[in-house]
């Protein structure tokens, strides 16, 4: 698959699949995380190629307008049937649906969008969902995340190489290619290093990995 | 709370608004017209209160729509450089005179003009805005709303001359509901039903464009598309509008900014926006017809009476530092 923007090619000759569970798609800024994800929601045409997506699909934004509706009608935008309490209840967020959206903070927002996300795919798409939370937000969304990954496919995009624990299937990129896919397991210090072109130190602690830089 | 006042004004707006005039008629007049007064209330005034609630019901309805969709607090059909680039096109058609077609037709060749011309003047200010801050829009559509006020009063200098017949200056940048006849009222009840109906069935859908372009491609809904399709319905409607009762400015802006406050969705702005909308034009357009002893420009009046919403949406933008 290519993707062309503008006069950049910004992905360039990719080839995936994606498994069960949770997918991950790391990599440094401008490697192409967010082109490829409009790309699979169809926002934007490969030049070549095709996407084939059999799952209905849902999306959690990393940015996104808030108009002064109600959470619940912000859950219900767009008209897709889907059984929203269960996941509401998941976030303890049944206080908020009545409440004005634009009046939350940019942590709720996010997590109301992920509730939406949830409710309306089977193979839900995240846009960096835990830039910007407070690490109590972070977890209850790595959570609900690992509780549901069974039922539905996930694709998330992170700059949080600690997601890495959590992946099923990771996926590396840099500058539009795809320089590793495949097990956590792999992931190597040097992997790590020369795609971000920093030191990168793995520390494993209580069964699982975390990384440093230096 | 809110909707009940306006529901309780509505009314009395319209009677007021077929009491007051150059002529002021009494409740009697009204119940048992006879005469000229009857007259006067089923030629006049009863088609001007109508047609100045109509066109309240859409140009907030079109300032709700495009504030949704441009993601915006600001604008309206006057913002968006629509109603300046409507009256352009309306001016502009006076040129036919020139090959001998008589006057009473003009009122058909005129709207569709305006279409034209409200249409580009719209596309180039959401062209402008479309990357930047929400100032882009709203100083980008200030701008062209200038140009083609400028272009308009150059027009209408030049074929005042010749013909004298044409409404003035001041009727076209400032707005008046005087003269309407059935025939409008007709044209603008069509617009209003399918206007208040299509946003009520597609609500959840431009609820989806103002929140997420992305989460709108998972739901099928292309926003790109959405934004042309809605952009062309309200220029064809301000065109309209434009051609009959000249530019009314801010109404839109602050009618979807009180609706608000009752509910955001889309689906309670398409009701209450014109219940509230339909409500402030009948006030303003009483005070214009004459309340105070004279006739005041529309566009005088709604911006005196916007104004300190519109300072109060700015000075909440700016503390915020993001919209609404």
């Amino acid at each position: 698959m290519k993707v062309k923007l503008g006069k950049n090619l910004i992905i360039n000759n990719i080839t995936l699949s994606f498994a069960k569970g949770i997918n991950l798609i790391i990599g440094p800024n401008g490697s192409g995380k967010t082109t490829l994800l409009r790309t699979i929601i169809g926002m934007i045409n490969p030049l070549e190629g095709e996407i084939k997506v059999k799952e209905n699909l849902s999306f959690a934004p990393a940015e996104f307008y808030s108009p002064n509706i109600k959470v619940r009608d912000v859950i219900l935008a767009g008209k897709k049937k889907g059984e929203y309490e269960k996941f509401v209840k998941m976030f303890n967020a049944n206080e908020f649906l009545d409440r004005d959206f634009s009046s939350l903070s940019s942590g709720e927002k996010r997590i109301m969008l992920i509730i939406k996300a949830l409710a309306e795919g089977d193979l839900v798409i995240m846009d960096e969902p835990l830039s910007n939370l407070d690490i109590a937000n972070r977890r209850k969304i790595i959570e609900s995340i690992l509780k549901l990954k069974e039922e539905k496919q996930f694709l998330i995009t992170s700059h949080e190489l600690e997601m890495i624990n959590f992946a099923d299937n990771v996926i590396l990129m840099k500058k539009g290619k795809v320089v590793y896919q495949g097990n956590k397991e792999e992931i190597s210090e040097e992997l790590l290093s020369s795609v971000y072109g920093v030191q990168v130190k793995k520390i494993n602690y209580d069964g699982y990995v975390f990384f440093k830089t230096y | 709370m809110l909707k009940y006042i306006f529901a309780t004004l509505l009314p009395i707006s319209f009677i007021l608004g077929l009491l007051y005039g150059e002529v002021k008629l009494n409740l009697y007049q009204i119940f048992h017209p006879n005469g000229a007064y009857s007259i006067i209330l089923y030629e006049i005034r009863l088609p001007t209160v109508i047609s100045t609630m109509l066109i309240g019901i859409l140009i907030s309805l079109s300032g709700a729509v495009l504030q949704h969709l441009l993601k915006n607090p600001l604008v309206d059909p006057y913002i968006s450089g629509t109603a300046s680039g409507g009256a352009f096109g309306a001016v502009l058609s006076y040129f036919l005179l020139a090959f001998n077609l008589p006057f009473s037709w003009l009122i058909y060749f005129q709207p569709l003009f305006a279409f034209v011309t409200a249409t580009l003047a719209t596309l180039i200010t959401v062209g402008i805005g479309r990357k930047g801050s929400i100032y882009s829009i709203v100083i980008g559509g200030i701008v062209i709303s200038y140009i083609f006020s400028s272009l308009t009063t150059i027009l209408l200098v030049i074929f005042q001359e010749k013909y004298p017949q044409i409404p003035p200056l001041t009727f076209w940048l400032l707005g008046e509901i005087q003269i309407i006849g059935w025939s409008d009222v007709i044209i603008l009840s069509i617009l209003s039903a399918l206007f208040v109906l299509l946003t009520f069935k597609f609500s959840r859908a431009l609820d989806l464009v103002a929140i997420s372009d992305e989460i709108s491609y998972t739901h099928k809904i292309n926003p790109g598309r959405q934004r042309i399709f809605w952009l062309l319905l309200v220029s064809l409607i301000n065109a309209y509008i434009v051609s009959i009762s000249g530019i009314i400015g801010f109404v839109g802006i602050i009618v979807p900014h009180i609706a608000r406050r009752i509910d955001g969705s889309m689906r309670s702005l398409s009701i209450y926006s014109p219940l509230v909308g339909a409500t402030i034009m009948e006030f303003s357009n009483i005070i214009s017809r004459g309340l105070f002893g004279t006739i005041i420009p529309l566009t005088a009046i709604t911006a005196l009476l916007s104004s300190p919403i519109i300072l109060s949406i700015l000075i909440k933008v700016n503390q915020k530092g993001e919209v609404l």
